[in-house]
């Protein structure tokens, strides 16, 4: 769950702060193939939502002088970045589901599985309900796609066990473009062990506080990295670091490499990174006082994701989309405190789009071959199979090689061999273990990791086409931003193109 | 042999079957592992019919709660270790959707049902210091993962009238946003605000630490006092009390201390210690006072009792009577602080927390300065020094005990009052859910007489197994309620005080060469 803050032009802290830095630090964040319009909306409409939220119940930090506070985040000119504690976006979702409970909107609990279509309108989507195993279906005038990210395929992320990209394929399959896919963002410190915490983001605050990163040799390998910056170098940088010193064999136990503290007073510890001794010491039982830290770089945010216009419209009629399923708005890197801002933003935009577009329309149609093949598609899973194997063992696969040829060091070498891989994977039958009419969990895994697999494969289409280095997709074999290069993939089920960047 | 942990997991599929059934799990152990883990193993290698809910995996939304070893945790923040054994169970009180799954439907709905209306004050952002704010940032904390209703000991018995702490907790958030101008305490009331013990169970449960007994239930019962809608009529009788005489309780027999006391100012010889007895020890059960007396003289004490001391004000205090409370602290304060004695022994919890805790706090807001002396709970003061002490004729008794809420969790005494039993030859069997509240404390009793009634019913059967001659609890108000409950359920045990048991154990004065110190 987002922790660390919204941005916002409030200029509570930093008079000097504009719109117009925002826009211009956003834009070379994502080294210049942001869309511009979109970002646009971004820096506009983000302090008006946050300060709507407070407005609605929201609380988040303040000032000595009694305003809502800002901070300095990553790679930006100003302090702007909005925080509530290191739970931002719990705050911000709690206020809204409040809302939601102070209105009429009804819940229903079930996973999308893929959209009815009637030629290139969306009318409705088709669900599974694992708890009752129920296939189901939802007819609507218009949808809104907010299924966030997908980094669930790879075996070291940030991400929920929900972040598994379904949005992303849904989308696909039905026809719709998806942009900038390639760009991975991955921050250099998650955690490694034990399983259940693996990827879970360790602060960049570790390393502001006097952190230091050392290999199994006990070497401060950033010397060699950024001799100037060290462990402070840009994300990107420093991933890429650790991400060498584990693949060169130089990793700890848990094939991480150590951040230490053990050279600072015990006490500013506490006092300074009261959170993070908490983190590890609840989730892994390492008292970072005393003991090192193991920590990998860890897959955090897709940049890319359904191309959307300014009012959050996608290329199927009826579609809109927000959020971390949506791509464009960063480019091809994210500042942080940026997510938040984005999906707040255009969230709000989307359910007005959704809402004047229903108003507009009629139910669509639903058509009876296309529930067959959805219907079939969920229950294949459920026949025995010869060589078949559990949805767990095709992800544990996946995690593994989208980890080690999809990652932070990409070549043309491993793309192909990674989607060789891929090909091999979606023949391969699934099969499950679990016929469950209550709590069908594994039939549920079965549907998430057809998705993943497909996720899998526009990413490293996307990132075999790139052939240079730029943001957060790096190409050993083409280790240079190339300025030929400034210009945006588009992927559909037909076909894979470049369209120029959309400036302002 | 790789090091293993063992698992036993409530297996119940209510579609198919009428009852559950445990299934024990052997699995590799890891270093580091967390419950979530062994479920994900067991998920992946054993068996994928395992139903449980996980989410962030991070302590941030709640998914995973469940029991386990009997009380609700996060399943992602719990540890485990090798060669060690764990229940696990679904959450306590909710529908069982499948072995640990529960159905969080229910809970999220009546959220929706309780939900107050936030009535704003005006447009735009407000100007707050992070101080005024502080208290309205925990309860925002909350992520909903309802392990405090699993733990609360009223909602488990009748989850109609006492609505639970999360929902308590979102009274309190409405009701003390100075951004909202709807008051939503009578919304509290009729669900049920003064059936909650102020037992701490749903502060122990929660993985966010929110102390949802003392800023939910006991500010929102202040504002209900303030607005004369409180307290209940039972609780009126010993706020009246304190108000006119000082003291919580009727005086019936003989008191321990004052004009007419079978004590006076000081009690023997040797390092001073003051002895705040409080009402029940002064006043009800002036033995078990005696036995407290006599075990620290025996320790080579000077026990220096404060003829005039009141009544420490928790009775008001958990009912909602704030301005009383603050006037027994400043009182109590004054008397106490006139001795330059920085010790100051309770053998009643209730005391003991309010000491600690109510007038620590106050004296930081109210007397602007810290408190001149430090309070100790009986049992946690003279443990160091009896754990040293040569052994006695064992007492050979055979005991089972009972942890005061306000003891256990609000002082986090746990160990001390047990060592001490063991110290005096008796053997403890541990009852079921030895923590789990009898119903006395927060008001309960004395307002809702058969609610709390109900509470210590569950723990009738649980003593009686133990088959042990007696109960230990050192706490004045648990040993009320538990002789009542033992003799209303026909069941033939003493129950007694630590202080109690050490002073027939004690025989005579220890010389001090018989202590050694370190």
């Amino acid at each position: 769950m987002a922790e660390g803050g919204y941005n916002a032009t409030l200029c509570n802290v930093d008079f000097e702060d504009s719109i117009e830095s925002h826009f211009q630090d956003t834009v070379s964040g994502g080294a210049f193939v942001n869309n511009e319009r979109l970002v646009r909306v971004l820096v506009e409409n983000a302090p008006g939502r946050i300060l709507k939220l407070e407005e609605d119940g929201a609380l988040f930090y303040r000032t000595s002088d009694g305003k809502i506070d800002q901070r300095a985040f990553g790679r930006q000119s100003h302090k702007r970045t909005c925080y509530s504690g290191d739970r931002t976006g719990g705050e911000i979702m709690a206020t809204l589901i409040d809302l939601l409970r102070a209105s009429n909107v009804r819940f229903i609990k079930g996973a999308a599985v893929d959209f009815l279509l009637d030629g290139n309108k969306v009318t409705g989507v088709a669900a599974f309900d694992p708890e009752g195993a129920k296939f189901f279906l939802i007819r609507s005038k218009a949808v809104i796609l907010t299924t966030g990210g997908g980094c669930r395929i790879y075996k070291i992320t940030t991400n929920s066990f929900q972040g598994t990209g379904d949005g992303f394929a849904i989308g696909y399959r039905a026809g719709a473009e998806l942009i900038d896919m390639e760009f991975i963002q991955f921050h250099p410190t998650g955690m490694v062990f034990p399983d259940s915490a693996k990827g879970i983001l360790v602060t960049e605050a570790v390393r502001a506080e006097g952190g230091i990163l050392l290999n199994s040799l006990d070497e401060r390998f950033m010397e060699k990295y950024a001799p100037d910056r060290m462990e402070l170098a840009g994300r990107d940088v420093v991933s890429r670091a650790i991400y060498r010193e584990i693949r060169a064999g130089r990793s700890t136990p848990h094939n991480g490499v150590y951040l230490s503290l053990k050279h600072l007073d015990p006490d500013f510890i506490e006092q300074r990174l009261p959170q993070t001794v908490e983190q590890f010491r609840d989730l892994s039982g390492v008292d970072i006082t005393k003991e090192l830290m193991e920590v990998s770089p860890t897959a955090h945010h897709i940049m890319g994701g359904l191309r959307i216009s300014e009012k959050t419209e996608t290329n199927l009629k009826g579609l809109f989309a927000a959020g971390e399923v949506t791509g464009g708005i960063h480019g091809a890197n994210r500042l942080g405190g940026n997510a938040l801002a984005d999906l707040q933003v255009f969230g709000y935009i989307a359910g007005h789009s959704a809402a004047h577009s229903s108003f507009e329309s009629s139910l669509g149609k639903v058509h009876d071959k296309q529930i067959t093949q959805i219907h079939r598609a969920i229950i294949s899973p459920l026949q025995p199979k010869q060589d078949g194997k559990r949805p767990s063992q095709i992800r544990h696969e996946l995690e593994e090689l989208m980890w080690a040829n999809v990652g932070i060091l990409r070549t043309k070498e491993k793309l192909t061999h990674a989607l060789k891989d891929i090909q091999r994977l979606k023949s391969t039958p699934l099969e499950i273990g679990n016929h469950n009419t209550t709590f069908a969990y594994e039939q549920l895994e079965a549907l998430q990791v057809r998705n993943m697999l497909i996720v899998s494969e526009i990413i490293i289409k996307a990132a075999l086409f790139r052939e240079e280095s730029r943001g957060a997709h790096f190409r050993e074999d083409f280790p240079e931003t190339n300025p030929s290069w400034r210009k945006n993939i588009i992927i559909s089920k037909e076909k894979i193109h470049t369209v120029p960047v959309v400036v302002f | 042999m790789k090091e293993t942990v063992k698992l036993k997991i409530w297996r119940f599929d209510p579609q198919k079957e009428n009852h559950g059934h445990w299934q024990e799990f052997e699995i590799p152990y890891k270093i580091g592992m967390r419950a979530l883990d062994a479920l994900w193993y067991i998920y992946e290698n054993i068996d994928s019919t395992l139903a449980f809910r996980f989410g962030c995996r991070a302590g941030q939304c709640g998914s995973c709660a469940m029991m386990i070893n009997g009380k609700p945790e996060l399943a992602c923040k719990t540890e485990l270790l090798p060669e060690k054994e764990y229940t696990l169970e679904p959450l306590q009180t909710f529908a069982i959707t499948k072995d640990l799954a529960v159905d969080f439907a229910e809970p999220f709905e009546k959220m929706k049902e309780i939900h107050p209306d936030f009535v704003k004050t005006h447009e735009g952002v407000q100007v707050f210091t992070m101080d005024e704010i502080k208290d309205l940032l925990e309860y925002h904390k909350c992520i909903e993962c309802y392990n405090c209703i699993a733990a609360c000991p009223s909602v488990a018995e009748s989850w109609n009238e006492f609505v639970g702490p999360t929902y308590m907790r979102k009274y309190a958030q409405v009701q003390f946003d100075p951004r909202n101008t709807k008051d939503v305490f009578e919304n509290a009331l009729s669900d049920g605000l003064f059936r909650c013990t102020t037992c701490k169970a749903c502060v122990e449960a929660c993985p966010k630490d929110i102390d949802l007994a003392h800023k939910a239930i006991e500010k929102l019962r202040s504002i209900v006092v303030k607005q004369g809608l409180g307290p209940l009529e039972g609780q009126k009788e010993f706020i009246e009390r304190i108000r006119s005489y000082g003291k919580a309780v009727t005086i019936e027999k003989q008191p321990l201390i004052g004009k007419n006391g079978q004590f006076g100012e000081y009690i023997g010889e040797g390092e001073p210690v003051i002895f705040f007895t409080g009402c029940m020890m002064d006043l009800r059960l002036q033995k078990i006072g005696k036995d407290l007396i006599d075990v620290l003289n025996k320790l080579g004490y000077q026990v220096v009792i404060p003829q005039d001391q009141v009544c420490c004000g928790s009775p008001a205090i958990r009912s909602g009577d704030f301005d009383l409370g603050i006037r027994q602290l400043k009182k109590n304060v004054e008397i106490l602080e006139r001795y330059g004695i920085k010790d100051v022994i309770v053998g009643c919890p209730g005391c003991g927390i309010t000491l600690r805790d109510d007038y620590t706090r106050w004296a930081k807001e109210i007397l602007k300065r810290p408190l001149k002396f430090k309070t100790y709970d009986f049992n946690e003061f003279i443990h160091q020094k009896v754990m040293k002490l040569p052994t006695e004729t064992p007492l050979k008794l055979k005991v089972t005990y009972h942890d005061p809420c306000h003891l256990n969790r609000g002082q986090g005494i746990v160990q001390e009052p047990r060592d001490l039993i063991e110290y005096t030859g008796s053997e403890i069997i541990e009852m079921k859910e030895a923590d789990r509240c009898c119903g006395a404390g927060g008001g309960v009793r004395a307002g809702i007489r058969d609610f709390s009634r109900l509470i210590a019913s569950r723990k009738a059967q649980w003593i009686k197994e133990t088959q042990a001659e007696a109960v230990v609890t050192p706490c004045p108000f648990c040993i009320f309620q538990l002789k009542e409950l033992v003799k209303n359920k026909g069941i033939d045990m003493d129950i007694l005080h630590t202080a109690t048991l050490l002073n027939r154990l004690l025989k005579r004065p220890i010389k001090k060469s018989q202590i050694v110190d370190e």
